[in-house]
């Protein structure tokens, strides 16, 4: 297992390296020439081609791209992303609490996600056919089948406006999260239970079964089994949610104005403001990674067969 | 003594009320070894686990079962499930998906001795490594410790035949178990059933598309087609004088073939030498 991990994160590395430098490139597809972009920071008022080009190899920028780039990341790794075209922050500094804000609100909603979508599908499974199970898809299908503004409308008006139980907006006190963390948990846990429940219901129904009860094994002991092995499904499956649900908080997030980097990235992007996006999605992509890497060390962890054959 | 008798066996779909198998009886006497051939889908599995209790929700079946002339189907469920394994031992047709897939093999046969014997785990060990060792497993400590992916299919079978060895249980019911084997596996494998016969007094039914193997270990024979039994009787019987046509249609099928295979044996020695 340790050999596992050690060659799995080695793996890592190279991915990192890629991605970041992916996001570089990106840096230079941006319509604005970043010379010109400083001169105009700097309030410069006429901006000569000659200025130009003398801020640009100031600005390093006439080195080769490696070199550029070795440069970059060096700065990135100190969490210099630069300054927001916008209000003239530095970047981290408004992605950082952002970033915070977004982790809170994601790691609340895939718990609740997780530890739904584990209960709802084990009972499903286990009641296969029956009303339980019949009755859980179809709310389930109902719920899931609303989209995500309607629903958000709804809580909002009969949470907050009628009862004025919780509040509408914002990240002031824990009850801030129930809103959002219920719209986002109602839109994933109708996928994933079923995922569960269908992965429940093919172990159930495997030969390892069969044989556990020819051999006089109780039902319950072959329903642990059924669930480890269900669950190495779910822990991969899970892995990959966590981050799909970190990129997807977006709408919800402007919904309930919680200061995230979702609502950060829609001003950012309205407002051109690249220094922003481009750390955004650096972030973001090693986010992933790390998710999935995370991921995957469990999985290998509940499945003997992934370690042994890696 | 009959070990097991099987009286109007009837299995049926609750849903569509259809009938899988219709009006079945046969009966095992002790050591004896009873053949089930049929093509597929005629109902031989549902026979074997409708004896030991283990049809899947939805399918039914009545009748009377008694095994050393005890009704099985007034048991309780618990008392049912400490028969199986026990006195009733199955073994599978598919080694590969029979066990526990994130378990080691040894997991799997400890806790299932552990059910029906008080031995401490020691002993336990000490007996399922002599049974191994007895079905030509050479080293029982290692395949104890592996994982069902990480042995052949050949050697799975070995590992029901060895834990069926040490259950010593009244009748072992084997649905293809050689099935999924190629030839030369399957031929050892058959010969470790036909050892097994004659290590335990256990009666058997043995379940196979294959009727040089059904020749090779069975006492008697029946065949199943469409849910019913068209014919039962001695093995030596059916091969030489089977009474009806769909049997008649087996052994001459299975003799055109076994003709047409010398004859490509034959073919391939005379292109080598
Ligand atoms: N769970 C089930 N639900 C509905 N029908 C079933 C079920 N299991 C088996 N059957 C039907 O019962 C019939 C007999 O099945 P069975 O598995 O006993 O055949 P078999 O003789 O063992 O065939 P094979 O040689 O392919 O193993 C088949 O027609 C099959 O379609
Ligand atoms: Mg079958």
């Amino acid at each position: 297992m340790l050999g596992y991990a050690f060659r799995r994160i080695v793996l890592v590395v190279p991915l990192l390296f890629v991605i970041s430098f992916l996001t570089f490139i990106l840096n230079g597809l941006s319509p604005m020439d970043p010379a010109e972009v400083v001169l105009h920071a700097q309030g410069v008022p006429v901006i000569t081609d000659e200025l130009i080009a003398e801020t640009r190899s100031d600005l390093g920028m006439d080195r080769p791209l490696l070199v550029r780039y070795g440069d970059w990341l060096i700065t990135c790794l100190q969490l210099d992303f630069g300054i927001s075209f916008i209000t003239g922050d530095p970047v981290w500094s408004l992605l950082g609490p952002a970033l915070l804000n977004t982790l809170k609100l994601t790691l609340v909603s895939s718990f609740f996600i997780i530890l739904l979508s584990i209960a709802l599908g084990v009972v499903c499974a286990l009641k296969e056919g029956k009303w339980p199970d019949l009755s859980i898809r179809s709310i389930s299908f109902l719920l899931t089948s609303m989209p995500v503004y309607w629903l958000a409308a709804l809580l909002i008006g009969y949470f907050s406006v009628k009862l004025d139980l919780l509040p509408t907006s914002g990240m002031n006190s824990l009850g801030s999260y129930v809103l959002p963390v219920a719209v986002i948990v109602v839109g994933y846990v109708g996928i994933y239970f079923r995922i569960i429940r269908s992965s429940m219901l093919s172990n159930l129904n495997a030969d390892y079964v069969l044989y556990g009860r020819a051999c006089g094994m109780t039902e319950r002991s072959l329903i642990l089994k059924v669930l480890r092995n269900s669950l190495q499904v779910a822990v991969s499956v899970f892995g990959m949610a966590i981050p799909i649900v970190l990129g997807s908080t977006v709408v919800v997030e402007n919904m309930f104005a919680w200061p995230g980097l979702g609502t950060l990235t829609v001003n950012s992007i309205l407002g051109r403001d690249f220094p922003i996006i481009q750390a955004y999605v650096l972030v973001l992509a090693v986010a992933f990674v790390l998710f999935n890497t995370v991921s995957d060390l469990l999985n290998a962890a509940v499945n003997p067969r992934l370690r042994k054959e890696f | 003594m009959n070990v097991l008798e099987v009286e109007h066996l009837n299995v049926w779909e609750e849903r569509s009320g259809r009938n899988l198998v219709r009006d079945s009886s046969f009966r095992l006497a002790q050591g004896e070894c009873l053949a089930i051939v049929g093509e597929s889908g005629s109902g031989k599995s549902l026979t074997c686990k409708s004896i030991m209790r283990l049809n899947r929700n939805g399918i039914r079946h009545s009748g009377r079962i008694a095994l050393n002339g005890e009704d099985l189907s007034i048991l309780s469920d618990k008392a049912m499930r400490r028969y199986r394994g026990r006195r009733l031992c199955m073994i599978m047709q598919n080694g590969m998906s029979a066990f526990d897939p994130s378990r080691p093999i040894g997991a799997h046969l400890q806790e299932t001795l552990g059910i029906h014997y008080d031995w401490s785990r020691a002993e336990r060990e000490a007996k399922l490594a002599a049974a191994m060792i007895a079905v030509g497993l050479r080293e029982p400590a290692a395949v104890m410790s592996r994982y069902p992916f990480e042995l052949s299919g050949g050697m799975l079978q070995r590992v029901m035949i060895a834990l069926a060895l040490v259950l010593e249980p009244d009748v072992i019911i084997a649905d293809e178990p050689t099935t999924a084997l190629d030839a030369v596996t399957a031929y050892e494998v058959v010969e470790q059933f036909v050892r097994l016969r004659e290590r335990l007094r256990s009666a058997m039914i043995f379940v196979s598309h294959d009727l040089g193997v059904v020749r090779r270990i069975a006492d008697n024979v029946l065949v199943m087609k469409d849910g019913e039994i068209v014919e039962q009787g001695a093995a030596r019987e059916i091969f030489s004088g089977a009474r009806h046509p769909y049997t008649r249609y087996l052994v001459s099928s299975k003799e055109t073939l076994s003709r047409h295979y010398k004859w490509l044996m034959g073919g391939v020695d005379v292109a080598q030498g």
